[in-house]
């Protein structure tokens, strides 16, 4: 039950026609492979488990910098499929009406609206970063609380 | 601590703020002022610009103006003091609040044992919430309205001594009525109050039962109930409501009187010339304003008499000293945790958690370092106690417990708790992330050493399931985790911190079978070279022991190994051929 450590040497990534991602580990192939990050809000970078379509651990990346720049690519670009979560760049609008707060802002990924219910749906998962879960189980960010104009930051401050 | 010291040092949270309140004073004395400068000169107007013979027109818009910047200053001073007040009180409560959580923290279990958490976050917050209150409304009104009171009899004195006097028989008359009514309309308040706070009970309760409400098909009846309650509320409510219209009609029917009454005896006054009539306009307008002040004071009474209680019930908090306490400086020990072997011995230990009822008796144990003992018992014999005090949850009554000869009492909490790992039933997780649970927020330990206890323990495929892996954050009490995976994270905790001395109480209770096995091979390569003390139901769980303590009724009543014990064929034997499903005997 050692931790099986993804390097260069044994383990190489493609993607495959599908653009889903594959690993060669040694002699063993693995055709469609998952990445989860350990740490995805605190470094995530680090500590990448490598798992199968069943859940099962390949191995584990211990940082991307191990890896060529091509192959870092290839995995920061499913990292970044798998944890697609937009950082809001402006908030223009919140409004609340029976437990639910309706939100309109800007992304990086564009113009967005989105319901958020009541419960643990707005939290920091760092000290300044914000995560918020939309009702249909999309996540936004806001990168740094702090850089938020004042504005803005009276609109989401009951909800902190 | 009586009453009246109590409300001393409540006094004392609010000397750092003792300027502000008397710039609140000053400023609500001002305000009062130009308050009541309004109808004097008014009654100035009337007799000086309006009916004397040689008036000007530019006499009148001065006045005129006057009377603007006295209603301009009259906003701005109470805009100002009540800013001012609010701000210290808020801080004086907050201060409050820090202290009374650091003191409640600071606690020990027993302390909790006694003041269900509960009515703890009551005290907290509603209890500093009324002593707010008394900062901020009866202070202020007792400054304000006894200020004003005071003022508008200056005022009348000063205009017409004669009449003034007249005015003064009302004082007792509303004065008495005030004090009728004060009575009646807080024992409504309360009892509305109550039945609220019972109808709120009712509805939380059935919310959270809602599934057995359902399996039982109780609903009607609970609706039925509720409409008891609700109407009983509703009952309550309009006794309040009428008591509050009764006491304010007949305050207004005494103001209005007392109006027709200065009319009266003024305009008779005004007739005969030995009052003008600017002077009888401002009396009428004092008399009016006369009510106010004491209708205030006499509501703020009832304020005060909760505020004692509040204060009253956080000072009885307060003056809790913890019952396991910190050892002092000078007789504080330490154990360096490199260094200790990890002998445990339990000298003649007695406990209770109650003064009335004994749990352990005159209990001796003593571990060798390194020994891998299993504790069994009835449910109730007092293991869970056993354990609880070496961890110093409580302190023993009498004898002592030591590790390596040094006194448990003596062992600053950290230290101790750096050397005695406890995995209990319901594991207790802080709010933080997964990672800061597992390695207790220390940042020396890296988050490699994290992963491979988490995965050592099999805790590590559940949390890479997991949206946010190990930078989950857990609510309070790690709720949003199974039981199970909860003590798969204290088992982590323990990989990673490797205490010298392990104790898992009922640690595996809540796991399946698979992971308890991938627990116990986790615990066999932990527990090498460490005490180790194991509470089980099931025994096969401890059959392995190097030696096994059997507990009844706050006794040891047999001990040795698995062996020993079945060839002895005492209480022990019988507990096994029981789980074996051989019962002849009923084990209660
Ligand atoms: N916090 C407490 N306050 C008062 N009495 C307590 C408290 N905790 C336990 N007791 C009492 O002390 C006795 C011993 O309890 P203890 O929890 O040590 O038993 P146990 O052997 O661990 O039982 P179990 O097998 O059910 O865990 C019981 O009679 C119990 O009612
Ligand atoms: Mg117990």
């Amino acid at each position: 039950m050692e931790i099986v450590y993804l390097t260069p040497d044994i383990a190489r990534f493609e993607e495959t026609e599908g653009h889903l991602l594959s690993v060669r580990v040694r002699e063993e192939r693995h055709p469609v492979v998952y990445l989860h990050c350990s740490f995805p809000h605190t470094s995530k970078d680090d500590y990448i488990s490598v798992r199968t379509i069943d859940n099962q651990e390949v191995g584990m990346i211990r940082t991307l910098a191990d890896f060529p720049e091509p192959v870092q690519e290839l995995l920061r670009r499913h990292i970044r499929l798998r944890y697609f979560t937009p950082a809001i760049t402006r908030i223009l609008d919140v409004k609340d009406e029976f437990g639910y707060s309706y939100w309109n802002v800007e992304t990086t990924a564009g113009h967005c609206q989105f319901t958020v219910g009541r419960g643990n749906n707005i939290r920091f998962v760092t000290g300044q970063k914000l995560l918020i879960s939309d009702v249909d189980g999309n996540r936004f960010v806001i990168e740094d609380v702090g850089k938020l104009s004042d504005k803005e930051y009276r609109m989401i401050e009951t909800y902190l | 601590m009586n009453r009246k010291t109590a409300f001393r040092v409540m006094l004392s949270y609010a000397r750092p703020h003792r300027y502000t309140f008397l710039l609140v004073f000053i400023l609500a004395v001002s305000a009062i002022f130009a308050d009541l400068m309004q109808p004097y000169l008014i009654s100035i107007l009337i007799d000086h610009g309006l009916l004397s013979e040689n008036s000007r027109i530019s006499q009148v818009i001065g006045i005129g103006l006057l009377y603007l910047l006295l209603v301009g200053l009259v906003f701005v001073f109470s805009y100002w003091q009540a800013n001012l007040l609010q701000r210290a009180g808020q801080s004086i409560v907050a201060q409050l609040r820090k202290d009374l959580f650091r003191h409640i923290t600071n606690q020990s279990m027993s302390f909790f044992d006694r003041h269900p958490s509960g009515s703890l976050v009551t005290n907290v917050s509603s209890d500093t919430e009324t002593i707010n209150q008394f900062f901020t409304q009866v202070l202020l009104s007792i400054m304000r309205d006894g200020m004003s009171l005071i003022m508008i009899i200056g005022f009348m004195f000063y205009l017409d001594a004669e009449m003034a006097l007249y005015c003064m028989i009302l004082i007792p008359i509303i004065a008495l009525i005030a004090w009728a009514f004060r009575k009646a309309l807080r024992n409504a308040y309360q009892r509305s109050r109550s039945q609220l706070s019972r109808t709120i009970a009712f509805v939380a309760e059935n919310l959270a039962g809602m599934s057995l409400i359902q399996a039982f098909h109780q609903e009607k009846e609970q609706t039925e109930a509720f409409t008891r309650h609700n109407r009983q509320y509703l009952q309550e409510t309009m006794r309040e409501v009428r008591t509050t219209v009764l006491f304010n009609r007949s305050f207004e029917i005494l103001g209005n009187v007392s109006v027709a009454l200065v009319v009266w005896i003024g305009g008779i006054a005004v007739f005969h010339e030995s009052l003008s009539f600017g002077v009888l306009y401002a009396f009428i307008s004092y008399i009016r304003q006369f009510f106010q002040p004491i209708n205030q004071i006499t509501q703020q009474w009832n304020t005060l008499q909760s505020t004692l209680v509040s204060v009253d019930r956080l000072w009885r908090i307060f003056a809790i000293e913890p019952e396991v306490r910190e050892p002092d400086e000078a007789s504080a020990k330490q154990l360096d945790p490199e260094q200790v072997q990890g002998r445990i011995d339990f000298n003649h230990i007695r406990f209770s958690y109650t003064d009335d009822q004994e749990v352990l008796h005159d209990l001796d144990l003593h571990v060798k370092p390194g020994e891998f003992i299993g504790i069994v018992g009835t449910t109730g014999a007092g293991k869970s106690s056993l354990v609880n005090l070496l961890a110093r949850f409580y302190d023993v009554k009498r004898g002592s417990i030591t590790i390596d000869g040094v006194d448990v009492r003596s062992l600053p909490g950290e230290s101790l708790h750096r050397l005695v790992g406890l995995v209990q039933q319901e594991p207790f997780l802080y709010s933080g992330t997964i990672i800061d649970n597992v390695r207790l927020f220390n940042q020396e330990i890296s988050r490699e050493d994290v992963i491979s206890a988490c995965r050592f323990v099999g805790a590590h495929k559940m949390i890479e399931r997991l949206k946010d892996g190990y930078d989950t954050r857990l609510s309070e009490r790690g709720s949003g985790l199974s039981a199970g995976e909860r003590q798969l994270l204290s088992f982590a905790r323990i990989l990673v911190y490797q205490p010298k001395i392990l104790i898992l109480d009922e640690a595996t209770a809540n796991l399946d079978s698979h992971t308890e096995q991938l627990i116990q091979r986790a615990l066999r390569v932990v527990s090498e070279g460490r005490t180790t003390l194991v509470i089980a139901h099931r025994l096969s769980t401890v059959q392995h022991a190097d030696r096994i303590i059997v507990m009844r009724s706050g006794k040891i009543v047999e001990q040795g190994t698995h062996e020993e014990l079945l060839r002895l064929g005492g209480y022990y034997a019988q507990l096994y051929r029981h789980s074996r499903g051989h019962a002849t005997l009923d084990i209660s």
